[in-house]
């Protein structure tokens, strides 16, 4: 996410760094390549003028009262204003002993996907006990969506055969309250926020309900008409936040830079990929971060804490310290790291990642497959101790596995090198690089 | 003046007339934010001086014309300005039309018909990004196809998406197709190779086939359409005989981008851009022809069956700008 506008603005700080001092002649250059970005990003016109204007100002105004090189004083007025667009605080969902949630957007924005991310997050995070109520009784098979969903996640889904949504809500809340639910969500069709009967719909289930939020579904590649969307359903509804999708597009989401500096609507999750656990929870210092190309270190590690197994993860450092650290602990060290989720976006959250061309990488998910394939093709003992293949034994891994012996070889070849660079660690002929 | 009383009378004939209706309603909203804005800063500013054309440049980015679209664009205007010595704003708007359709018409005569197979079925393969509206385009041209009399067969690929493949059922029952699928998550590929392996023993006229929404960037889905193409190629020479990219048209420059990562992967002969009635841009449509081309063969404006028409520029064009004409 995000990419495209990262690398643009970097380029804009890189050729201040030219300059002695920001001067009138040399920030109109600058500004203007801002603007572009931020214009060709979807950043809502009006947001784009403000905010250009906004950092010109400052850029002159704080020319001499600071020793800091132009660059610095530069990227600081950016962050400051970047930041000052997407609200500084983090805006947490609602968590109350019994919370009803309900989820409004166009159609296609991705609310039924979301609602499914929800129910997963709430379990985990705040350990709730999560059911959902499928009130879309008008696109085909959006029951059976979400139906499907939650039979994949083990959570119950409310529908009945109704053609009033206000009804399915009622009936579906009391039912909740009735079997011990205290997590609710509640899954609407979409609709166009001129649609006036629709719009009355929705107002119809909150009024009889009474959700604790409301939160608008905003597909990220949404262009200049998103000020439209968003104070058309706002203007009808109390909306309390809203929700990202597809951010792992390479959409330069200028939605999300416009939404809340416009109509006051905080941003709470993004969408970052199509599997069931690919929503966070917005934060706008992170965000910026990642905008300016610093990295987002801290979602790394939490997202690290998250999955990966802390006991195993310590035997495999003591057994990498002792040197006897097998094909067997790597197999184990590369399920924990497919559990982070696809590699190119925990690459995006290394600072500095554009600058070393690592924001445009792409790792095909196969690799790791193949060469999980090749260690599940050995035996235990080829395993513990990979000296002892030799050339019969690499033929049976490489039909075992359905890959070659030269992929063999490959994935023998670089095991080895990590180890004798591990060893060169622990003898202390190298110093670790953190 | 010469392009709008062209499109006036042209417009006037007995059959026509309720195809411009349904466009006329559909863009109204496009119409309604565009012309007034325009008519309004025609109003602001009687003559062309910088300020005007300042705001002009806001009113066409608003559009979701793509930003380098509207600054050559602008830029080219104010030459012509200068070189017929225009003065007054109320001339310079016609001309401001009359521009927009030339970026789009460009010199070339437009082909948005769809090209059929004379020696057996007829491959139309949909794909887009996520919640672009495929499924529910596909039912649309069905319901069109079969209303032209033609054998109509749907195939489910979109094996991913939980209740995709129920959605295509339903469509179908609705409109009256055969629909091929597989259970979820099994390979695309393999229900595409069935579905037109019965379209030609059973001489279907045209197959229709659904794919996962995927984002461009994603590799492996991008793909896993090229082994789709294949699988097709393979089973009747030259197909499929139109890909039909899917486009939300709401969307702002990604569109773009969109249009220009599914042209390198696959063969895309066109575009099917969903949604306009409810949005007040639709500029995309300017901005994906002049940086793709790539022509646009239908269009979405309404949610109603018969809603989903094939795109006619001149229609388009004057749904946009009747009111000023």
């Amino acid at each position: 996410m995000f990419e495209n506008l990262s690398e643009r603005l970097q380029k804009a700080v890189k050729n201040i760094r030219g300059y002695g001092r920001i001067s009138e002649d040399n920030i109109s250059e600058i500004v203007r390549e801002v603007r572009l970005a931020l214009l060709e990003a979807d950043v809502n016109y009006k947001v784009v003028k403000e905010f250009t204007n906004k950092v010109k100002e400052s850029a002159l105004g704080e020319e001499v009262a600071t020793s800091l090189k132009p660059s610095e004083v530069f990227l600081k007025i950016l962050k400051d204003e970047l930041l000052e667009l997407l609200g500084s605080e983090k805006n947490e969902l609602v968590n109350n002993p019994f919370n009803i949630v309900m989820l409004v957007g166009l159609q296609g924005s991705g609310k039924t996907t979301t609602v499914g991310k929800l129910g997963n997050f709430v379990r985990k995070k705040f350990k709730k006990n999560p059911m959902f109520i499928a009130c879309d009784i008008y696109r085909p098979a959006a029951i059976d969506q979400l139906k499907q969903l939650g039979k994949e996640l083990g959570i119950h889904v409310y529908s009945q055969d109704s053609k009033n949504p206000v009804d399915i809500a009622v009936n579906g809340i009391k039912y909740a309250k009735e079997n011990g639910y205290d997590y609710i969500f509640i899954d609407t069709a979409g609709r166009l926020h001129i649609d006036d009967n629709l719009m009355d719909e929705l107002d119809g289930i909150k009024t009889s309900v009474n959700p604790d939020e409301i939160l608008l579904v905003i597909d990220a590649m949404i262009g200049q008409d998103a000020i439209n969307v968003i104070d058309g359903f706002n203007s009808k509804l109390p909306i309390s936040g809203s929700i990202l999708t597809k951010m792992d597009g390479d959409t330069k989401g200028g939605v999300a830079l416009s939404v809340r500096h416009l109509t006051n609507v905080p941003i709470k999750f993004v969408g970052t990929s199509e599997k069931l656990d690919g929503i966070t929870d917005f934060d706008p210092n992170r965000m910026v971060g990642r905008i300016l190309g610093e990295g987002d270190i801290l979602s790394l590690i939490e997202k690290a804490e998250e999955v990966i197994d802390q006991d195993e993860a310590k035997e495999a450092a003591r057994k990498l310290n002792k040197g006897n650290f097998d094909l067997e602990d790597f197999l184990g060290q590369l399920k924990q790291i497919k559990k982070l989720g696809p590699l190119e976006n925990i690459l995006k959250m290394m600072p500095g990642a554009s600058k070393m061309g690592l924001n445009n990488i792409n790792v095909d998910p196969k690799q790791l497959a193949r060469i999980e394939a090749i260690i599940l093709s050995m035996t235990k003992k080829e395993r513990k101790n990979p000296a002892i293949i030799k050339a019969s034994r690499k033929q049976r891994i490489a039909m075992g596995s359905g890959t070659s012996v030269q992929e063999v070889n490959r994935l023998l070849n670089q095991f080895e090198q990590m180890k004798k660079m591990m060893k060169m660690f622990k003898n202390g002929n190298m110093k670790l690089p953190f | 003046m010469g392009l709008f009383n062209k499109l006036k009378e042209m417009l006037k004939k007995e059959e026509e007339i309720k195809e411009v209706e349904i466009y006329d309603k559909g863009l109204e909203k496009t119409r309604n934010d565009f012309t007034s804005k325009l008519n309004i800063l025609t109003k602001k500013y009687k003559s062309a001086t910088s300020e005007y054309f300042e705001e002009l440049e806001e009113i066409l980015i608003m559009a979701d014309i793509g930003v380098n679209t509207v600054m050559e664009f602008i830029d080219r205007l104010k030459l012509r300005v200068k070189k017929e010595n225009i003065k007054d704003t109320n001339e310079l708007k016609e001309i401001i039309v009359d521009e927009l359709f030339i970026i789009y018409v460009e010199d070339e005569v437009l082909t948005n018909k769809i090209k059929y197979n004379d020696s057996g079925p007829t491959v139309i393969l949909f794909i887009g990004v996520n919640g672009v509206g495929k499924t529910t385009t596909i039912a649309k041209i069905a319901h069109k196809l079969i209303n032209e009399n033609k054998k109509v067969l749907m195939v489910a690929g979109d094996t991913f998406r939980a209740g995709a493949i129920e959605q295509l059922q339903e469509w179908g029952k609705k409109v009256g197709s055969e629909v091929v699928s597989m259970e979820e998550n099994s390979d695309p590929s393999a229900v595409i190779y069935n579905g037109i392996t019965k379209a030609k023993e059973e001489n279907y006229d045209v197959v229709l086939v659904d794919t996962a929404g995927r984002l461009q960037n994603k590799v492996n889905l991008m793909k896993e359409l090229e082994k789709i193409n294949k699988v097709i190629n393979n089973l009747i020479e030259g197909a499929p005989h139109e890909t039909l990219l899917v486009i939300d048209a709401t969307t702002g420059q990604n569109g773009i981008s969109q249009a220009k990562s599914f042209k390198d992967i696959t063969n895309v002969t066109g575009i099917v851009l969903t949604k306009l009635d409810g949005t007040a841009k639709g500029g995309i449509v300017l901005a994906i022809k002049e940086s793709v081309d790539m022509p646009v063969k239908y269009v979405g404006l309404g949610e109603k069956m018969d809603d989903l028409r094939a795109f006619d520029i001149e229609k388009y064009i004057y749904g946009l700008f009747k009111d000023m004409m």
